[in-house]
């Protein structure tokens, strides 16, 4: 898969850069952080196993493992309807946020597939589609954070 | 108590904001939910109100809920709060003070 980087200046350009590629998945993130992977949190109901948030995927009780559920995973936004105030919010104090983007289609980890949400439209989780231990997620995560395309504010391309 | 169940930490998350800024109307509306155009039309702005205090914080390097950078609960804030609201019936008022914000 060939990454991609594209640039936007205003939020025009961003909602035309998205709206001409189908099938996208995104997500926005304040410059300097990994869009995929979390700091590691050890209290409260944010904290992380092996930098996954225990909200965003179902844990076995011993937290070894994560099983599937269609409706657990990493969140990612299909729109700009879905992007827009979740970017506006990051963007709050004119900080860069970049969006870091996938194609559905594209070949994911064997153990993984985007599932729209249930309850909102727009909105993707990446779930796991069979039972696995916690340091296999972590590898697909990063194997798909390795394949993310880039949409860059303002700037230089990378 | 409004509940957030996906992202539960938002929970803890607004009632940190709306204690510390002394925001006695958004902490009741916090324990009893909206209920009207006015009260969803003060909820949301107070929901961007904690956007901006959580930037203010990690720029001053205040802790909040165990770290300085809560930047990465922001998808989760907006995720919430757009459910909740669509389940009390008041996601257009959101959605016009999210635009205007």
């Amino acid at each position: 898969m060939i990454k991609e980087i594209k640039q936007y200046k205003c939020l025009t350009d961003l909602k035309e850069i998205i709206e001409s590629v189908e099938s996208v998945r995104m997500r926005p993130t304040p410059r300097g952080q990994d869009p995929i992977m979390y700091p590691e949190r050890s209290d409260g109901k944010y904290r992380t196993v092996m930098g996954v948030r225990i909200c965003d995927y179902k844990f076995s009780p011993d937290e070894k493992w994560v099983l599937p559920d269609t409706q657990m995973g990493l969140s990612f936004s299909g729109t700009w309807e879905n992007l827009q105030f979740s970017h506006k919010m990051a963007s709050r104090k004119k900080k860069p946020v970049d969006i870091f983007w996938v194609l559905s289609e594209a070949d994911l980890p064997k153990n993984m597939k985007f599932i729209p949400d249930e309850t909102r439209d727009g909105h993707y989780f990446l779930t796991v589609t069979e039972r696995i231990r916690i340091e296999d997620l972590v590898f697909s995560l990063k194997w798909v954070s390795d394949r993310l395309s880039t949409i860059k504010e303002g700037g230089s391309a990378l | 108590m409004i509940k957030f169940n996906r992202y539960a930490h938002i929970e803890d998350l607004l009632l940190h904001y709306a204690k510390t800024d002394k925001e006695k109307t958004i902490v009741k509306t916090l324990e009893n939910g909206v209920d009207s155009e006015d009260s969803a039309e003060k909820f949301s702005l107070f929901v961007w109100r904690v956007v901006d205090s959580i930037h203010n914080d990690n720029e001053n390097e205040v802790v909040v809920l165990g770290s300085t950078n809560n930047l990465e609960m922001l998808p989760d804030l907006e995720y919430e709060i757009s459910a909740y609201m669509r389940s009390v019936g008041f996601y257009d008022v959101w959605h016009r003070v999210s635009e205007n914000a």
